[in-house]
């Protein structure tokens, strides 16, 4: 078999390089354009969020290159995403396509399942081979996440537009070359010195967290590349969510620095629940953009997302108590870019001016402290 | 003068409200139930809610501003799994948690029914309730077994349609056409979310069948040949009590009502689609009516009408 995955964000790096270590046929749906989002949404439901209508148009494009076989993972809720896989398949087979649609159950829920299936993809490596393959794929994935970030935390520096994207694609070919774990390794840290070289302007740059739902943090296409418009704007910028973070299996997520449970008491003052997709993160990052001294954060979801709806309602709560400036950008297939870069120009521009207005009130920069505890934070919005 | 505890009717009012009301009176403590849903309700709501919401959410925000103010406390539980390895709707695990942040002045009452962790956690929850509300624990025990016995009571009442006390209509041609509508009790029992619809019908001669009118079993039998199984009870029933129908050829017709930007009910629609048409070649005319804040009443009436004579054209066409 052939099989395909939807686009998201870096997951054809990681999926091509495990794949070839399994010498399975793996055939990455072709980058997410226009015609992508047009074919999903002709034949996805009405009020789906937008992920599900990307990535069924992303299934079928696959299918047309030469794939015989899909890859989903599936999920036992609450959100949507747990019934991705099984709406896919009705949808794509009521459009008359044959193929098969293999679904990854999480081991959680059924673990012969989720056995089988692995053998299913592998095409029956043992259960070692497939284990030592995905140590070391996930470990690569690590590496690219990590470019990924470093390139969010300096793009703001560059002194010529578009250096350190170019410094990003150089050092994604450098780890993607890599093959034995050694190799990984030391291909990771030549990557990550490469953004080192990079002449930097002296600017104390705007912070600004992105937080919200995961597909969309992690797919540029859909969230009209924000990153890198925000980055050349001169904006130092962290997000949330990291792919080999989202699914990695320890939940101490070693990309993005803090773990689920983290989060999630740095959330508990408002929102004490895990109410599935990142909503509790959501506002968890954000408690925890405000204690290292970011001057404001940016969450995107796909409208009618319901976690994050749920964190969106709670928000300005958060945000009114910890004197938190946010942008929600709620992305549909109704949404253009020149409306988001609008919205963003003037967010930047609020928070431009919040700085300069405490620094004439002599009051001190907020400091860019490594957040370990939250505990000040947390004590005063209990309080 | 006795604690008093406000319900919002809305939501899970609907499937919970006899079981609420024993569980506070054999505390002692009085509840005061919000009016019926009416325009103020919504346009409250509305006002109130994020603008993403569905709208049962936003008409329940609508009914806590009603009682704000007027009680000591509002009931707005936070109800996560009410069968084993399920869960409901996230935005039933955040209610409580969106509730709190629209600066009501009166506490919110929100214990957390989570049946997957047991009866000594929900024995420890309807504590917690009790000293909440200032009720001695020794009535407890009691108040959670009058509560359970409430409910089954309740939902044996409405297996036999009881609650529903719809007036009955003469059909005007014909033989009298049986309908089911499927869909949330807060969508289809709601006056107004619903546009008295089950009222329409009824004096319209329509036999109407809802979703409480079948049984667990049923339900569970309905859904069995699903290749996953949805893990959102609520939905589970409703697409359970559709299959159940269709499979054993109860209707003529299924009515399907959702609220816009409802998460679950946007991939039920699509499993109710495919449960209409299963099976070798028998299908069962569905018509699903979407909901949101701004639905016209005579749009809404038109596309019903045009679907009862449909119902009606077909039923001549085919010999019963």
């Amino acid at each position: 078999v052939r099989i395909t995955t939807p686009n998201m964000g870096g997951v054809d790096l990681l999926l091509t390089d495990l794949f070839e270590r399994l010498g399975v046929d793996y055939l990455p749906s072709p980058k997410t354009t226009n015609a992508t989002m047009k074919l999903g949404l002709q034949y996805s439901p009405e009020f789906a969020c937008l992920p599900l209508k990307v990535t069924v148009g992303n299934l079928i494009e696959g299918l047309e290159a030469g794939a015989d076989a899909t890859l989903m993972v599936g999920g036992c809720g609450p959100c949507r995403f747990g019934y991705y896989a099984d709406i896919q398949r009705r949808i794509i087979t009521g459009l008359g396509y044959e193929y098969e649609a293999i679904t990854l159950e999480p081991p959680s829920q059924d673990l012969r399942q989720f056995l089988a299936t692995l053998r299913r993809i592998s095409g029956d490596a043992s259960y070692l081979t497939i284990w030592n393959a995905f140590k070391v794929s996930f470990r690569k994935g690590q590496a690219f996440d990590r470019i990924e970030k470093r390139a969010l935390e300096t793009r703001c520096y560059e002194t010529e537009r578009g250096a350190a994207s170019a410094v990003k694609e150089r050092a994604i070919e450098t780890v993607a070359a890599a093959k034995s774990p050694d190799d990984i390794v030391s291909a990771e840290a030549r990557a990550l010195a490469l953004f080192d070289e990079m002449p930097r302007r002296d600017i104390e740059p705007l912070k600004i967290g992105i937080v919200g739902e995961f597909y969309l943090l992690l797919e540029p296409f859909i969230n009209f590349d924000i990153e890198e418009w925000l980055g050349e704007r001169g904006v130092y910028l962290e997000r949330a969510v990291y792919l080999t973070d989202w699914i990695g299996p320890s939940k101490k997520n070693p990309v993005g620095g803090h773990t689920d449970a983290f989060v999630a008491e740095a959330a508990s003052p408002y929102l004490d629940y895990k109410v599935g997709g990142e909503g509790q993160a959501t506002i968890g990052h954000t408690m925890i953009y405000k204690h290292a001294g970011f001057d404001g954060i940016i969450q995107l979801l796909p409208f009618t997302c319901m976690p994050d709806t749920i964190a969106k309602s709670i928000l300005p709560a958060v945000c009114k108590a910890q004197d938190m400036p946010a942008l929600t950008l709620i992305v549909d297939e109704q949404t253009g870019k020149a409306g988001v870069h609008t919205r963003l120009e003037a967010f930047i521009d609020l928070l431009d001016s919040r700085r300069r207005a405490r620094a004439k009130a002599g009051a001190p920069m907020p400091a860019g402290a490594e957040v370990t505890a939250i505990d000040e934070t947390l004590a005063t919005a209990r309080a | 003068v006795a604690t008093t505890v406000g319900i919002p009717q809305g939501l899970l009012y609907y499937r919970y409200h006899p079981m609420w009301k024993a569980f506070f009176d054999a505390l002692g403590v009085e509840c005061v139930v919000s009016k019926p849903t009416s325009k103020a309700t919504v346009k409250r709501g509305t006002e109130l809610g994020e603008n993403e919401l569905c709208l049962p959410v936003k008409v329940f925000f609508g009914h806590i501003a009603e009682l704000d103010g007027k009680v000591d406390f509002i009931f707005v539980p936070r109800i996560v799994s009410v069968e084993p390895r399920e869960l409901t709707c996230p935005k039933f695990l955040g209610l409580p948690d969106m509730a709190k942040v629209l600066d009501f002045s009166t506490p919110v009452l929100a214990p957390t029914i989570d049946v997957r962790r047991g009866r000594v956690e929900f024995a420890k929850q309807a504590f917690a309730l009790a000293a909440e509300v200032g009720a001695p624990a020794s009535r407890v025990p009691r108040a959670i077994r009058d509560a359970l016995r409430e409910h089954e009571r309740y939902m044996g009442d409405l297996l036999a349609g009881k609650p529903l006390r719809l007036p009955a209509g003469e059909p005007e041609a014909g033989r009298r056409l049986r309908i089911g509508v499927a869909g949330h009790p807060y969508n289809i029992y709601d006056p107004l979310i619903s546009m008295d619809q089950l009222k329409r019908l009824a004096e319209r001669g329509i036999d109407i069948v809802v979703p409480e009118m079948v049984t667990h079993d049923e339900i569970r039998d309905a859904v069995a040949d699903m290749p996953k199984a949805l893990f959102w009870t609520y939905e589970k029933e409703v697409l359970g009590c559709v299959k159940h129908w269709v499979q054993n050829d109860l209707v003529d017709g299924l009515v399907y009502m959702l609220s816009f930007a409802c998460g679950p009910d946007s991939f039920v629609q699509v499993l109710v689609e495919d449960a209409v048409c299963e099976g070798d070649g028998a299908r069962v005319p569905l018509l699903s009516l979407v909901i949101d804040e701004h639905t016209g009443e005579a749009g809404f009436i038109t596309r019903i009408e045009a679907f009862l004579d449909m119902l009606t054209r077909r039923q001549e066409a085919i010999p019963a």
